[in-house]
């Protein structure tokens, strides 16, 4: 088992009467996984995931990672935690600060410890794994694009080698094709090492896309937790949280509507449509 | 012509590389123009010169009847407002309605009529509820849109949008969106919106493509949104309307249920 959620509580303050998470119980392995936490803006979908790797700490409820057990105790050493469990944040680029890409990139496994030699085998496997070219190694991190920067902050995390890689809407900010350019290697990450992936999108075409389980959090609560599926084929869930429909979903539905095609499973994504229109000819 | 650029070659430094190369174009009052492209490739770069934030390496920016120089940039500028990507960045007030009054406050408007104009401004972009609020408790989309307020506020005639979609949850996004089409329908100001959304530029009366500093692409939203391989080149994609036309157009179905397909997606696509 990688994380563990049993009935867990958290506000911010003791007092406060609003819960930001609500008896959450989730379990997410600690392989192979690749899952989506979708929701409102505010609906507790950040929460959540800080609470994956001891940044927050539940008011109530027990939180395991890989066996740990997630308390807020003066001696609990939250490093192990966070060596399972690698989260990078909105905007990572942001949070560059070294002098060339690779200093940054070592930072992280320096910072658990590892000799200058380790952080830099490393740092040189995960910028590998993540596309970043050797000739931008000794460069300024200031002067790559967005999208590189960007790069350079998630092969920072992933030089610690966690199991779990949690990303916050890393796709936010990006051009169409730089978004799946990194769609793609995330992919290819998850099936190179078999990394248990979960992130935070907005982007339905990007959701239905590419995950397989899909959380939804809707204040506070965690109120789906199923396949993708299930989820956009059911109009009464996304109505009632609020979802919207990846494009092409929304387009088999009018063409249905007005007659040209017809199909039992929504098509979700462009190729699913594509591919229906292309079998089927117009629908008579 | 409302904005006109000619000739416009810009670069931060001798040695390096132009941003702009030998960029042109005009824009009517009133009208809307869309410049899409990829990160990096000068976009932003064009909304700083023409709020005269940076100056051209060499050629012409007018707005108006008039050219945009050191001399007449301060005068000028109080025809333009830009809303910029990140909302966080350009709230001023501590509450909505200080942020609002702000630009009033610059325009020098008489404390009596200042609550009046602020009512107004804060209806015209559905925040009245709001004018009290601390921004931290504001969502992405509400904070833009205080800032449209303060640009209104301002009597600007020429609105930049920056990016100002790239950072908001597809709600926000959405209201944006919406805001951006009561500005141009109704309130005829003249909008450049600087993208990567796509279907931001669906509604614009023109749209650019611009990659490594250069214009790749111009025409109407549908005369460029279907141009695959250029836009392709451009780091940008076919919304998916488009790209299931271009996929259908290449297929072997019959003709006639090309048509029946493609325009059905056509009029979906620009009605979404």
């Amino acid at each position: 088992m990688g994380i563990n959620f049993q009935n867990v509580d958290f506000k911010y303050a003791k007092k406060a009467s609003k819960k930001q998470l609500d008896n959450i119980n989730l379990s997410i392995d600690a392989q192979n996984e690749f899952i989506f936490i979708v929701g409102h803006t505010g609906s507790g979908k950040s929460t959540l995931v800080q609470h994956m790797n001891a940044l927050l700490f539940p008011t109530s409820g027990k939180i395991k990672i890989f066996d740990l057990n997630v308390v807020r105790k003066k001696k609990t050493p939250l490093k192990p935690i966070r060596k399972h469990v690698g989260l990078v944040f909105q905007f990572p680029e942001y949070q560059v600060f070294e002098t060339t890409v690779l200093d940054d990139i070592m930072f992280g496994p320096k910072n658990f410890g590892q000799t200058k030699e380790q952080a830099r085998s490393q740092a040189l496997e995960a910028a590998k794994l993540i596309g970043i070219s050797d000739d931008l190694l000794e460069r300024s991190p200031f002067t790559l694009s967005g999208g590189q920067m960007r790069k350079v902050a998630i092969a920072g995390i992933l030089a610690v080698n966690p199991d779990i890689l949690i990303l916050d809407e890393p796709t936010v900010g990006l051009d169409p094709k730089t978004k799946d350019e990194l769609m793609q290697l995330l992919v290819d990450i998850q099936q190179k090492t078999n990394k248990t992936i979960i992130m935070i999108s907005h982007d339905m075409n990007i959701v239905s896309a590419f995950a397989k389980r899909i959380l939804v959090m809707h204040q506070g609560k965690l109120v789906f937790d199923g396949h993708k599926d299930d989820l956009f084929a059911s109009h009464e869930l996304l109505d009632l949280y609020n979802l919207d429909l990846p494009t092409s979903a929304s387009l088999a539905i009018q063409l249905k509507k007005a007659g040209l095609i017809n199909y039992d499973k929504l098509p979700l994504t462009k190729e699913e449509l594509l591919e229906l229109i292309l079998k089927e000819g117009s629908y008579e | 012509m409302f904005v006109k650029l000619e000739n416009i070659n810009f670069k931060y430094a001798n040695n390096e590389d132009l941003i702009l190369n030998d960029l042109s174009f005009e824009l009517p009052k009133g009208c809307m123009l869309a410049i899409l492209g990829p990160n990096g490739s000068g976009k932003s770069t064009i909304a700083k010169l023409i709020m005269g934030l940076l100056k051209p390496t060499s050629g012409h920016i007018y707005i108006g009847d008039e050219e945009l120089t050191e001399k007449s940039v301060n005068h000028l500028r109080k025809k333009l407002s830009i809303i910029f990507q990140n909302p966080d960045n350009q709230f001023v007030g501590v509450t909505v309605k200080d942020d609002i009054a702000f630009g009033l406050e610059n325009l020098k408007v008489e404390r009596s009529k200042m609550q009046e104009a602020v009512n107004q401004y804060a209806q015209m972009v559905d925040m009245s509820e709001y004018l009290d609020a601390n921004p931290e408790n504001l969502s992405g989309g509400q904070k833009q849109r205080v800032a449209i307020a303060g640009a209104l506020a301002m009597q600007t005639d020429l609105i930049i949008f920056d990016e100002a979609t790239s950072m908001l949850d597809p709600k926000g996004t959405k209201e944006i969106i919406e805001m951006i089409k009561t500005l141009k329908n109704s309130h005829q100001k003249t909008i450049i919106t600087i993208t990567h959304n796509l279907e931001e530029a669906l509604f614009a009366d023109k749209v650019m493509v611009l990659n490594q500093g250069k214009i790749v692409l111009e025409g109407t939203p549908r005369e460029v949104l279907k141009e695959k391989t250029i836009l392709e080149a451009s780091g940008l994609k076919l919304i998916d309307g488009l790209f299931l036309i271009d996929r259908i157009n290449n297929s072997a179905l019959e003709e006639s249920q090309k048509k029946v397909l493609t325009d059905k997606l056509w009029e979906l696509t620009f009605k979404m």
